[in-house]
């Protein structure tokens, strides 16, 4: 009897985080420097910063077969190797291997994920721009999904706050669909993508072009060393200089003293007290063993991924059969991606003599300009674009005209401007896209999987056509020949912005979460990762992500100050 | 001055051409010093024949010079890594066949194996083959000739050697600043490895 009050004891603490990745590396800075004693449980492995990033430093020779994974390696990724950019020898031990961790695709639906400390914060693309008001009014606007609990005022001091910390550079534009930040210098344009923002300026009046966002140091910063132009970020940076958990929230964290970083502790259960009618601690499940432990606390944050965390609501079955926090039935749905792969290319002639000098980890910027003034009659909301100019490489030379010595010449000069645009569009939300548990089919750890029911629909298909159109007339319109368009069948899933599954709301009967991110059934339950979100807006939106973890976070330690949890 | 040495060439295969071509007996004569390279590795999926062919392919593309050839940097064993280990099954049986039919044009243009021609007739037949690929970029993957697969593996291997990167184009591995828009030449004149 004392030895499991013992134990119990051991194992409480004042708060638990889910998940270390973007948003649980904020829960776990946040809450340990308001004085929380706080568990952060990560699924995966530990990843220690520098130490355990076993690429980070390796010449492109030192990579077995020129950085491609063989064919008996791949079948073990066949659903992560969609993107083609990932499952590298230099990058595969970010990504989860499929044959170990399953799910089911009703309908395409590509997963991309790492179970890891840092989980995601490792490799995401770090591009970082504020939703704006016309994105949180969208919702109540046009009566797709339910209206946002917030409004752009109640989260831009919390923008500000992350964008402080984490460091973000880019350049103040004054544009109300894309509010500034609080930006480090930006980043330059090389030649041809000066040319081409000065093109759109004339030709466009709706339109304009910036400097990418992202989330790399353009100076020194918080102790953290600003980018060396290497564009590795997704080996894990030496320098520390783009945000991860590890360059950034954790050390903050583990400064405090208060927390306690737990890895290969998957959580499969919050345990919920009838009595007190709110969330006791989690049930964990040792990854290596298959142990299970009980941890205790007086709040806990789910930023365990959208369907991580709607994995574990949903599991949460010992009270709620249908899963914690889903009297409203929205558990699930609403499931949104932004959709991409669609936009246009083409070469520029000039600037032959000029060139650029180091690896800018950071493209360019076309803010949304669709149904902001007028209104689009194909299509409701918008989308933005990412692009890059550069002189093409030794890629070009195989279907050119030499071999012997005249290739090795060819090779060596650098080949003609090209840009590109590809566009990031918001997607609607639908009841219908949906995961839903599967009791049959069952990880590497006998735990219920995913199907994965979700597809982009017509008004994502009609704004595709316009993405497409208007990449080619503003390439066109700066000069640019050999436009050739893309418009890549879409399916959701490669814009890794999975959200939308356990999503804010005013109104319980109709949303997972209040407008603090607390679960409307159990109030001591948090969830602040890409879940919570009620639109998708065309913005990357992991900051976003973070700026409603550290709300949420103040808004719980005030709560708890106040005996209200 | 590529298009100049590439009328050379074009002009010296089409003498070598005619010449050998009317003149079996000769072609005979030549058996003698058909240009057999050492291997500098042992193939484990290749045959020798196979693994010389791909050796021969790779220093005719990109020969030694005063920078280093595809042989010397490894570029075969790359290639034979890539073909065993990296591509799929259709690719790879693609690619074999692509071999086979490469050897069997050179005996019906040649009269025999690519490793059984003199350096010239090598030279000579690749040219013939090079002509189909020229300015073809939008060459569909399945329509592309075994001479487009194996230029693009030589090209591929021998730009992500440490000799490639270093020596014929330019790598920096650690930038430290980032120049966005300045002359070719104070960028160091030659393209970037990565």
């Amino acid at each position: 009897m004392n030895l499991n009050i013992k134990g119990k004891q051991q194992n409480t603490f004042d708060a638990i985080v889910a998940g270390s990745g973007i948003s649980g590396g904020w829960a776990a800075k946040e809450l340990t420097e308001k004085g929380l004693k706080t568990l952060v449980l990560e699924r995966g492995r530990d990843v220690k910063h520098i130490e355990d990033y076993p690429t980070m430093s390796l010449h492109p020779w030192e990579l077995p077969n020129g950085d491609r994974i063989a064919a008996e390696e791949r079948k073990d990724y066949q659903k992560q190797l969609r993107t083609g950019y990932t499952v590298k020898p230099s990058t595969k031990h970010w990504w989860v291997k499929d044959t170990e961790h399953p799910y089911q695709e009703v309908k395409r639906f590509d997963w991309m994920r790492g179970y890891h400390v840092g989980g995601r914060s490792i490799t995401w693309g770090r591009q970082s721009y504020r939703l704006s008001e016309m994105d949180f009014e969208a919702n109540a606007k046009d009566g797709f999904g339910v209206d946002w609990p917030i409004r752009y005022r109640d989260i831009a001091p919390w923008y500000d706050y992350v964008e402080s910390y984490i460091g973000v550079n880019g350049q103040a534009e004054g544009l109300p669909q894309l509010p500034d930040g609080k930006f480090l210098p930006p980043m330059e344009m090389n030649c041809v993508e000066k040319h081409v923002k000065r093109k759109i300026g004339e030709n466009f009046s709706d339109r304009m072009m910036t400097i990418g966002r992202s989330a790399n140091l353009t100076q020194n910063h918080n102790g953290r060393s600003r980018c060396n132009y290497r564009n590795l970020c997704i080996r894990g940076c030496p320098f520390g200089a783009y945000f991860s958990s590890q360059s950034s929230t954790l050390p903050a964290a583990v400064a405090t003293g208060n927390m306690t970083l737990r890895p290969n502790s998957i959580v499969t259960e919050v345990i919920y007290d009838p009595e007190k009618q709110s969330a006791s601690g989690v049930r964990v499940m040792d990854a290596e063993t298959g142990t299970y432990t009980e941890f205790y606390a007086r709040i806990i944050f789910l930023n365990a991924s959208a369907l991580g965390s709607t994995w574990i609501l949903m599991n949460s079955t010992t009270h709620f059969p249908e899963g914690m926090g889903n009297s409203s039935g929205e558990l699930g749905h609403n499931l949104m991606d932004h959709h991409l792969g669609v936009g246009a290319s083409g070469d520029f002639d000039g600037f032959e003599d000029r060139y650029y000098y180091g690896r800018r980890p950071n493209g360019i910027y076309i803010p949304r300009f669709r149904n902001i003034s007028d209104e689009h009659p194909d299509f409701l909301r918008g989308y933005g674009y990412q692009g890059s100019a550069s002189r093409e490489g030794w890629k070009r030379s195989v279907a050119e005209l030499s071999f012997g010595e005249g290739l090795k010449d060819e090779l060596a000069t650098p080949g003609n401007w090209r840009m590109g645009l590809g566009g990031f569009g918001e997607c609607l939300p639908y009841h219908e896209n949906k995961v839903t548990l599967n009791y049959e089919k069952l990880d590497k750890h006998g735990l219920p999987t995913f199907d994965v029911d979700c597809e982009f629909k017509e008004n994502e298909i009609e704004m595709r056509k316009d993405i497409a159109i208007q990449a080619a007339e503003m390439l066109e319109s700066a000069g640019l020949k050999n436009i050739k368009l893309r418009n890549d069948p879409p399916a959701p899933g490669l814009g890794i912005h999975e959200m939308g599954t356990a999503r804010m709301g005013r109104d319980p009967k109709t949303s997972v979460l209040n407008k603090w991110n607390q679960v409307h059934d159990v109030k001591n339950v948090f969830v602040t990762d890409g879940a919570c979100m009620t639109s998708a807006a065309c913005q990357n939106p992991s900051l976003t992500y973070m700026a409603l973890t550290a709300r949420a976070a103040d808004f719980a330690v005030n709560e708890l100050k106040k005996g209200n949890l | 001055m590529n298009n100049i040495k590439r009328r050379e060439a074009l002009k010296r295969t089409s003498y070598i051409m005619g010449g050998t071509l009317a003149a079996p007996t000769i072609l005979g004569l030549l058996n003698g010093c058909s240009a057999q390279p050492g291997l500098k590795w042992d193939p484990v999926f290749f045959t020798e024949d196979q693994a010389r062919l791909v050796t021969r392919l790779a220093d005719i593309i990109l020969p030694k010079t005063d920078s280093p050839g595809a042989t010397e940097l490894g570029v075969p064993k790359f290639i034979e890594d890539i073909v065993s280990r990296v591509m799929e099954d259709k690719d790879r049986e693609a690619f074999m066949s692509g071999l086979n039919e490469f050897e069997q044009e050179s005996e019906r243009q040649a009269g025999r194996k690519f490793n059984d021609l003199d350096e010239d007739e090598q030279l000579s037949f690749v040219t013939s083959q090079h002509v189909l690929i020229e300015g073809k970029k939008d060459l569909e993957e399945e329509d592309r000739p075994f001479i487009w697969k194996i230029k693009e593996l030589i090209i591929a291997g021998y730009c992500t050697t440490e000799g490639g990167m270093t020596k014929i184009l330019q790598y920096v591995a650690i930038p430290t600043e980032y120049k966005a828009c300045i002359s070719l030449e104070e960028a160091g004149g030659k393209t970037w490895a990565t």
